[in-house]
């Protein structure tokens, strides 16, 4: 057998190590000395050493994915990539939910225009359309082209999270700016109506239940279960704020303090917490082949 | 010397020659283990060791400095390593059938006879890594051809130490008897 004493001083410190290495794997000296031999021939298969070419091939390849430098360039960057995806998504979302959004927006708005009294009391017809309409839209994006989203991850560098949260962003923003203008047209047009009362009447009902909507059909995979649900739970709130329910569950289900002041808060952290779970929901079923 | 870490926190923010450096530093020893654990296939090993480093810069936003990079890197192997495998339908020991080992032994001038004879050692070792289960051979590996210290060894299979410890206890156990199989065989 090979002794120390007979290698050259870097191949004795070699040795050494990996002495030192199986006493500490076996927890005793005479286990590690029986099983040196096993070690010492495991290490006589090399492997064929690389090549700077190959290397360099690589170093190009990685290159290319390389991050961008931060800064002002990589802020404007990113702000640039930003426009472009919402760009490219906006020529993609159902052109049906851009006409059928402003439609029923205008009609809320002409109708709150002519009967809405605002010393009556109540929400104005434009306050109760307006989270439908955005809570419909936002739903409708997710079943109805999952698979196109998907196809369109595979050939750009945006993620299924990131062309989902462009078209959300697309309609809900698209809602919000119909809304914010209609709302101030009313306010010029009638005099009695107070603009930020009714901004503020919409706007977190209108989060939520986007939010909701979005979640429900990407948990059930089915925009019109989303919908439904959505509808449901408005239409149940409505209704309730001026009729006595009729139990305590039902009260529930209307969701009573939608509309409160002091809910807006927790609807907002409601909606983005809902939004974040749908959109990781989405990745991982992405990532686990699973069509969610 | 610049710390890997160090070297990864620099990639975070686009640094070309950290990435660099970084290539430089830990390539030829990851091709080495993906050899290994590949059987002997210098073109897969070559192939797994870019996907890995192409995985790496692609997760490098999610890389926490001062975590231990190393053990990330060759995590990432280890599983494109099984996933591979996985994917392929193909065992090591059926790979281990089609490498002839020669490809390890390095024409440096020897004669043909003791470039033969290494051929035919590594071949050996090649068909009894075989033998061994995947978790015994991937921890022998990373300890005995990359020389990982058995926290490095947990970190990057995610197993206690204990473990570690075992599975090479009983790794080199299983080589031994084969080996002396063998011997008895000749």
């Amino acid at each position: 057998m090979m002794q120390p004493s007979d290698l050259d001083p870097a191949a004795a410190t070699k040795e050494a190590r990996l002495k030192a290495m199986l006493v500490e794997d076996m927890g005793s000296a005479e286990e590690a000395e029986a099983l040196l031999p096993v070690v010492r021939q495991l290490r006589t298969w090399a492997f064929p050493p690389t090549t700077t070419g190959e290397k360099g091939k690589l170093m190009d390849r990685l290159a290319q994915e390389l991050p961008q430098p931060p800064g002002d360039r990589w802020q404007l960057h990113s702000l640039k990539w930003a426009l472009l995806l919402l760009r490219a998504q906006m020529r993609v979302v159902q052109t049906e939910i851009w006409a059928a959004s402003a439609l029923v927006m205008l009609l809320g708005a002409l109708v709150t225009l002519v009967a809405y009294d605002p010393q009556a009391g109540g929400l104005a017809p434009l306050a109760v359309l307006a989270p439908v309409v955005a809570a419909a839209g936002v739903a409708l994006l997710y079943d109805s082209d999952l698979d196109r989203i998907l196809e369109l991850e595979n050939a750009t560098r945006a993620s299924a999270q990131a062309l989902l949260l462009a078209r959300l962003t697309l309609v809900f923003g698209f809602n919000l700016m119909l809304s914010m203008v209609g709302s101030v047209l009313l306010t010029a047009i009638k005099a009695e109506v107070q603009l930020w009362p009714l901004v503020l009447s919409w706007l977190f009902p209108m989060a939520f239940l986007s939010a909701f909507t979005f979640f429900l059909s990407v948990v059930t995979r089915d925009s019109v279960v989303g919908t439904a649900f959505g509808f449901g739970l408005w239409g149940l709130h409505v209704l309730l704020r001026t009729t006595a329910p009729p139990n305590i569950l039902v009260q529930l289900l209307a969701l009573p303090g939608l509309a409160a002041p002091e809910a807006r808060p927790w609807l907002a952290l409601a909606s983005a917490l809902m939004v974040a779970a749908a959109l990781r929901i989405v990745e991982h079923g992405r990532q686990t082949g699973d069509r969610v | 010397m610049v710390t890997n870490e160090d070297l990864a926190h620099s990639i975070q923010q686009g640094d070309r020659d950290a990435l660099a450096t970084l290539v430089e530093r830990h390539h030829d020893a990851l091709v080495g283990y993906l050899y290994r654990m590949t059987a002997g296939d210098r073109n897969l090993a070559q192939d797994l060791a870019q996907e890995a480093f192409l995985r790496l810069i692609r997760g490098i936003g999610r890389y926490q400095y001062p975590r231990p990079f190393k053990p990330w890197l060759y995590a990432i192997a280890t599983n494109l390593a099984r996933d591979h495998y996985k994917r392929a339908i193909v065992r090591w020991k059926t790979v281990e059938q089609d490498s002839d080992g020669l490809g390890d032994v390095e024409d440096d001038g020897e004669p043909p006879e003791a470039r033969l004879e290494a051929a035919l050692e590594a071949r050996q070792i090649i068909t009894a890594l075989g033998r061994l289960p995947e978790a015994q051979r991937e921890a022998m590996v990373l300890r005995y051809y990359q020389e990982f210290s058995l926290a490095e060894i947990s970190q990057t299979l995610g197993i206690p130490v204990g473990t570690v410890k075992s599975r090479l206890s009983l790794g080199l156990r299983r080589l031994r008897d084969l080996m002396l199989e063998w011997d008895g065989m000749r």
